[in-house]
């Protein structure tokens, strides 16, 4: 993976400002409104026409929200949730502070970007499923889904951030190097600051990968009984399918919510950003 | 594989020999620094094993896994197969995987090369249908899986349909990034000499989009595999997918590790590929990128 070498990985909040730039006609969440209903449309008809038999495991889209209303006013998803993300949150902090000691490793010292690089590589093609069941036995407790959340992660934010502290600017460097700065003196002073823009959009994508990550460690291997995905895969097997749709669709609201978290806090955190995705 | 080795050669000299010679070169290279990280990974395995304390019965060290699949003889006392016999099977289920990740693969990126050109080419069809593309893309595709088994049945077209949703959303992000950077001036060019919108399309937005698509072609490589897997344990009951997780409750753990190993290295051996030919052919396409990365 040319990881250092630019590849343009770019984050939905990039896109988004892209589109502000040369936005013409309706306001982006129009569109996005228009969408939504549109989706909402087509699963409705689709669930009364093709799918309409009980059982089809298509189901109404009135009958999930009232199961998902039924569920949370008993108290049914708290748990679950909190499980959840605390597995989430730990894998995914994990995994940036590895990934953020990895990159400046590979920015400053070039030799241990080429022997470690394949790995971070490894990490990411290591199929999750054989490797799930693996790490409930090897690991205690709740750590084999945290560190399923870390591992899908670990490798989007590694690129990120190299790509961030490659993309520092030529002639502030060269300022540095005539003043008798080193590379560290290079990094504190410019890397840093410049790769945090390419960091939150890696992040914005991560954190959401995060959470499905610790859903998917739920799938394969949770005895403890709490978690999103043990939850789903519960009510999957009762054949409650509205109750499925509605796990998927709390899943989902997760994952959006984590999306747009990490990519307000990008914002805010690097303001000077904004500009510099519209290119000329 | 990093900025140093896409060097200017490839910029100075444009003839097509060279630059298959100078990919060729980077492989060769590339190939040099994973025996390298191949012993580093060997080392970390086996401290994984020792330092978690791996029970003996689920954890293969690396020995073990050359073991199974080079040396073992069969045994019919503990009805364990020989190492030829290991490897028929092994061979046999990464043969599928590979065929259903290729399948994932060009679909996604079909579709995703397909959807990003619509976009760019009608504002209108972007802005109603990207929320709806974002969205999608945080639902937990395990909770679609019945959903599509439904309706694609469980074989090569359901194996296309997973696999192409996960290779989809990542290739489109990037692809639509790409064919957005385009530059003005060019642009302006085709629009003073009336050029239609398909022209624009054929003759600038896609060759200033090829770095983009070569992020998304090498993103694909392990989201391809992934998409596999998930297919074939969830829709079609074939390939390593499958396998790996009929074999855990068989505890044939040998089997398991092996598969893993093999999956593993076919996705990084693609990823090296696709990464050097991104290294022959992008000089030819963005000579700016590759400065710039120096």
């Amino acid at each position: 993976m040319d990881a250092g070498a630019g590849s343009p990985v770019v984050s939905a909040a990039e896109l988004a400002a892209l589109e502000r730039a040369e936005g013409d006609g309706m306001p982006s969440w129009m569109g996005g409104l228009i969408g939504t209903i549109l989706l909402i449309a087509v699963w409705w008809i689709l669930a009364l026409t093709v799918f309409h038999k009980v059982g089809s495991g298509v189901p109404r889209p009135n009958d999930v929200v009232t199961t998902l209303w039924h569920d949370f006013g008993h108290g049914l998803y708290w748990k679950n949730i909190r499980q959840t993300m605390k597995e989430a949150a730990t894998g995914f902090t994990g995994a940036v502070v590895l990934a953020a000691v990895l990159a400046i490793a590979f920015v400053q010292v070039p030799i241990v970007e080429k022997a470690l690089l394949r790995l971070a590589i490894a990490s990411y093609c290591l199929p999750i499923i054989a490797i799930g069941p693996i790490l409930v036995f090897a690991l205690p407790g709740d750590r084999p889904k945290s560190v399923l959340a870390g591992l899908l992660a670990f490798f989007p934010t590694l690129v990120g951030m190299i790509l961030g502290l490659r993309s520092a600017d030529t002639n502030s460097l060269d300022l540095i190097r005539a003043a008798g700065g080193g590379a560290w003196a290079q990094l504190v002073k410019v890397r840093l600051r410049a790769a945090l823009p390419s960091t939150f959009a890696a992040l914005q994508n991560a954190a959401p990968a995060a959470i499905l990550g610790a859903i998917i460690g739920d799938l394969l291997g949770g005895q403890q009984g709490v978690g999103l995905g043990i939850f789903m895969v519960d009510s999957e097997q009762a054949l409650d399918i509205a109750r499925t749709w509605g796990i998927a669709l709390v899943c989902t609201a997760l994952a959006g919510i984590a999306f747009a978290v990490v990519g307000t806090l990008g914002r805010l955190a690097t303001p000077w950003a904004q500009r510099q995705t519209v290119r000329t | 594989m990093t900025a140093t080795t896409s060097t200017p050669t490839g910029i100075t000299v444009s003839g097509r020999s060279t630059m298959v010679s100078s990919a060729l070169l980077r492989l060769a290279r590339n190939l040099a620094w994973l025996v390298v990280s191949l012993v580093v990974t060997i080392a970390l395995w086996e401290a994984f094993l020792h330092v978690y304390k791996v029970p003996k019965i689920i954890g293969r060290s690396p020995l073990d896994v050359y073991h199974y699949m080079f040396t073992a003889k069969a045994s019919t006392v503990h009805r364990l197969r020989s190492a030829a016999g290991n490897r028929t099977v092994l061979f046999h289920n990464l043969k599928t995987t590979l065929r259903d990740s290729a399948i994932g693969y060009v679909a996604g990126l079909a579709g995703a090369m397909a959807v990003a050109c619509a976009f760019v080419m009608w504002r209108p069809v972007q802005q109603t249908f990207m929320p709806i593309a974002l969205v999608l893309r945080s639902v937990p595709l395990f909770a679609m899986i019945p959903l599509i088994t439904l309706v694609f049945g469980r074989d090569i077209l359901a194996v296309a349909v997973i696999g192409g949703i996960v290779c989809f959303f990542p290739s489109l992000v990037n692809i639509i990034f790409g064919l957005q950077s385009a530059s003005k001036s060019s642009l302006d060019l085709m629009a003073v000499y009336g050029a239609s919108k398909f022209k624009t399309l054929r003759k600038v937005l896609v060759p200033s989009a090829v770095p983009s698509i070569f992020a998304a072609l090498k993103i694909n490589v392990p989201a391809s595999v992934i998409g596999a897997l998930l297919a074939e344990w969830l829709a079609t009951g074939k390939g390593s997918g499958d396998e790996m997780l009929t074999v855990i409750n068989t505890f044939d753990y040998g089997e398991l590790w092996s598969a893993v190993v093999l999956v593993t290295l076919v996705s990084i051996i693609a990823y090296s590929i696709v990464s050097a030919i991104e290294g022959g052919v992008l000089p030819r396409f963005a000579p700016d990128t590759i400065r710039r990365r120096t």
